[in-house]
């Protein structure tokens, strides 16, 4: 998220692009295949920056945008064809269509992830361009209107077309800067570095994807919409065709995936350098133009990875050092702190309650009839062997599970089979066994997507993270990328991010496990603080000596069943734990010390 | 049906065409003997490709011919030149070339092109507003539906050409077997061209009007990888003759040399082609098994 001086600085920028392409069109080129050709950069830049709205921020590759394109293509001839619907009308129609497309492709498509999704979403184009030849559309042209061209968009004058193409591109640019600087983009961010964490952290990322497929189809049909407009002939092979989709993708890639200027820079190099070829070689040496412009895609991948625009950005950054992320100095913190809504006090009653929770996987019986009452206020412990079944509990209660029986109330509401986000929301944050933090975002920013489940407006979400920060001790690192902490200081920021979310009650898994003595401390302390100011705790553990100081109620897993349960001092002395533990010998041992 | 008029002679005639067109009066006041442009716009990379080369090596020769003969002689004697764009492999390529073409060469005096009708749609487009005249030998009907006053198309159009082909078709086939067919098989690719001669065929009443029943109808999405399925349903069908509407030239050679695989050549399954049949390729690689 960046903040309000960064993003006016980025409308600045856009002003003065649109300014420099509109010098461009009208001062400099003078040819009309020039302006035809600087038109299509900016509708390319269009789509591309569509397919980066949701393939570039939510890390879900897009094969298939040629999808949305052909819909917004199609409909503007269908439209004016048989309805004698003027572009002005239907180019702002294909948003609709194309939102819709995003939304009919992305409800059975978000079931899949990564390669499984990409190359789900390359049969949408194929299969409508098949459909489209099917209805006998293999040609349509725009009829001419030599009576009201205005009316119909068909201007004698190039220059109006790279004007319209840049409207739309500014407006795509903005709708992009927009996201960017709102828990949207956020939330995207967090889905492609860590998609469970995402949606345990109460981030509702299915909503979120298919907002953004729904965002990203309607930009794109609309740039097809116009692109119809400018070619005045439309075919299937044009409009679906797999070059549309690589092109979207290519341009992206080229320039810089993630960022709001990656594709604009993607397609005013790419677009005019394919043209340029086609032109110059394409009469001379048929063919070789392709192979030219594929040999300087590769060498730009090779030379910068990640796009032209990261490139040169780490290149700025490493000569102008006093422009990197700087950590937030903690003097400034404590003015903007809100104070972090303590939980209503205890009422004594239950909180969180497991009836004859079981779940099978194949033929392993992971739980088997776990009852577990947690009261509100209680700092409860959950202890077991390896494969007692202790995680998978938590992955029910917090939804990333669905258990085969039993009911799980939570403050006397059934929450049984809820989405992770959903239970978040409800008041139940959560960390994990091997942590799962957004390593290429800020400290602070990990902690904000945590917040944006409590919070309606992303300004108080700030000050919520900053407050959940200083209540772990963590505030000093809040500009620090996640991915450069040590354990430490990253369990500390999953704790932040759950406690951001203003939990009830707070599911901790082995936050503990491979910390040295001195942090161990560390993080001891901040529970027991969080529990003395009212927060109720679930615990698992492995590292019986810290638990048994810490924790005021044991329940003990063994095998998928509950085995004990009971004050720790006690538990610790039941045969069937230390069974369970040391093995039968140390049973004997025990009942008869003099041995 | 086969035809004997091969692509060179054809656009050698649309050269020539081209100095019949109105818009050269205007030109020829002031050319005297300045260079005569006629454009050619044609898929010179991708997989039309072969046609487009065929396109400009007609050209070349029919202008070579011409200004050998000492070159226009209305015009004093004023040679022509050759202006050759590339129309690749998608309509924005072709429009492209129409647009570069147009704004490179402002004394171009016409030209033809682009074979595929699709991307001659979209360089008349172009060609149109520029008041351009252009020669086309593509032939759907769009080309010409449009009310276009500059474009000028030298084959008969699709649906023409579907309604009158099929009487001659008959005729040759009933000259070639004995008797007057009663059944027809179709093997088409669905590009533009072939489904609007399609198009008239089935629901134009084509077939009807001329008694046939189609039992075998096949529509292909070019390329094909292999024809195996198409002329087995021909085989097993058994069409009285096979209309063979394909527009690409590797597609038409995988057909024919099935058909030759399964012995359905060389007269025993009479065969009526247009499009990419009629290339020189394949009338000099196929006569014998085609004949």
């Amino acid at each position: 998220m960046r903040t309000r001086a960064e993003s006016n600085r980025q409308r600045w920028a856009i002003l003065a692009f649109a300014v420099a392409i509109l010098l461009l069109s009208f001062a400099v080129l003078k040819s009309a295949y020039y302006q035809l050709v600087l038109t299509q950069v900016l509708l390319w830049a269009v789509l591309s920056l569509a397919w980066n709205v949701l393939s570039g921020y939510s890390g879900y590759f897009s094969f298939g945008h040629a999808a949305f394109w052909g819909l917004g293509a199609y409909t503007v001839a269908l439209g004016m064809m048989y309805f004698d619907l003027t572009p002005w009308i239907s180019i702002p129609l294909c948003s609709v269509v194309g939102g819709a497309a995003g939304a009919i492709i992305g409800y059975p498509t978000f079931r899949l992830r990564g390669h499984y999704f990409a190359l789900a979403m390359l049969a949408y184009p194929l299969a409508t361009l098949c459909v489209f030849q099917w209805l006998g559309y293999q040609e349509l042209t725009l009829p001419m209107k030599r009576d009201a061209p205005l009316l119909y968009m068909q201007f004698a004058d190039p220059r109006l077309y790279v004007v319209l193409a840049l409207g739309l591109l500014v407006l795509a640019l903005l709708i992009t800067l927009w996201v960017e600087n709102s828990r949207f983009g956020m939330s995207l961010l967090a889905i492609k570095q860590n998609e469970p964490a995402a949606e345990a952290a109460g981030i509702d990322t299915w909503r979120w994807k298919m907002l953004a497929l729904m965002l990203s189809g309607a930009i794109a049909a609309v740039a097809g919409g116009l692109y119809a407009v400018l070619l005045l002939v439309v075919t299937p092979e044009t409009v679906f065709g797999m070059l549309v989709s690589a092109q979207a993708l290519i341009l992206a890639l080229f320039g810089g995936v993630g960022s709001l200027w990656g594709p604009v820079i993607g397609a005013m190099v790419l677009v005019p350098l394919a043209e340029g070829l086609n032109a110059e070689l394409g009469d001379v040496l048929p063919g070789i133009q392709g192979v030219v412009y594929g040999v300087a895609i590769i060498v730009i991948i090779l030379c910068a990875p990640e796009g032209v625009y990261w490139r040169v950005l780490d290149y700025l950054a490493r000569h102008r050092p006093t422009r990197r992320v700087q950590p937030i100095p903690a003097a400034a913190l404590p003015s903007n702190i809100a104070p972090l809504p303590r939980p209503p006090p205890a009422r004594g009653g239950n909180l969180l309650v497991l009836r004859d929770i079981g779940i099978s996987f194949g033929g392993l019986r992971a739980l088997d009839g776990i009852d577990l009452i947690v009261p509100e206020g209680g700092l409860y412990g959950i202890i077991g062997p390896n494969g007692a079944g202790k995680t998978t509990l938590f992955n029910i209660i917090n939804g990333f599970l669905s258990p085969d029986r039993g009911a799980i109330t939570f403050s006397d509401a059934p929450i049984t089979n809820l989405r992770p986000s959903q239970v978040c929301r409800r008041g139940i944050g959560r960390t994990f066994q091997v942590v799962r933090a957004f390593s290429r975002m800020t400290v602070l920013e990990n902690v904000i997507v945590g917040a944006f489940a409590g919070e309606p407006d992303d300004a108080s979400a700030r000050r919520m993270a900053l407050s959940a920060l200083d209540r772990v001790g963590l505030s000093a690192q809040a500009g620090t990328i996640a991915g450069g902490l040590t354990t430490r200081e990253l369990r500390l920021m999953e704790l932040a991010r759950a406690l951001a979310s203003h939990p009830r009650l707070l599911l901790l898994d082995e936050t503990l496990a491979g910390l040295s003595h001195d942090d161990l401390g560390g993080i001891l302390a901040v529970i027991r603080q969080l529990h003395d100011d009212g927060m109720t705790v679930l615990i698992i553990e492995h590292t019986m000596q810290a638990m048994v100081r810490l924790v005021d109620h044991f329940t003990v897993l063994d095998h998928g069943r509950l085995i004990a349960e009971g004050r720790p001092e006690d538990v610790v002395r039941d045969d069937s734990v230390i069974e369970a533990y040391l093995g039968r010998k140390w049973v004997d041992r025990v009942a008869s010390p003099a041995k | 049906m086969t035809s004997k008029i091969t692509r060179r002679s054809v656009t050698a005639g649309l050269a020539m065409g081209a100095l019949a067109t109105p818009g050269l009066g205007i030109v020829s006041g002031r050319a005297q003997t300045k260079a005569v442009k006629m454009a050619m716009i044609a898929p010179l990379s991708g997989p039309w490709a072969r046609q487009g080369q065929l396109l400009r090596q007609g050209a070349e020769m029919a202008i070579d011919e011409i200004n050998q003969k000492g070159g226009i002689e209305k015009l004093g004697g004023a040679k022509f030149e050759l202006v050759v764009g590339d129309a690749g492999d998608n309509t924005e390529k072709a429009k492209n070339a129409a647009q570069r073409l147009l704004s490179d060469q402002p004394d171009l005096i016409g030209g033809f092109g682009s074979w595929l009708s699709s991307f001659t749609l979209a360089v008349t487009e172009v060609t149109e507003r520029a008041e351009l005249p252009w020669l086309t030998l593509s032939y759907s009907d769009a080309i010409t539906n449009r009310g276009f006053r500059f474009i000028f198309q030298t084959s008969p159009t699709a649906d023409w050409q579907a309604a009158e082909t099929l009487p001659t078709a008959l005729k040759l086939a009933e000259a070639a077997t004995g008797k007057r067919p009663k059944t027809i098989g179709v093997i088409q690719d669905n590009t533009a061209s072939p489904v609007s001669f399609g198009r008239q065929l089935r629901e134009g009443g084509g077939l009807d009007k001329a008694g046939l029943k189609p039992v075998v109808d096949q529509i292909f999405t070019p390329p094909l990888s292999d024809a195996t399925p198409l002329v087995d349903k021909v085989r097993s069908a058994k069409p009285d003759f096979l209309l063979l509407l394909t527009s690409a030239m590797p597609d038409c050679k995988l057909v024919l040399e099935k058909l030759d695989e399964f012995k359905l050549t060389k007269g025993k399954l009479p065969l009526v082609g247009n499009g990419a049949v009629r290339l020189p390729r394949i009338v000099e690689d196929d006569r014998p098994r085609i004949a």
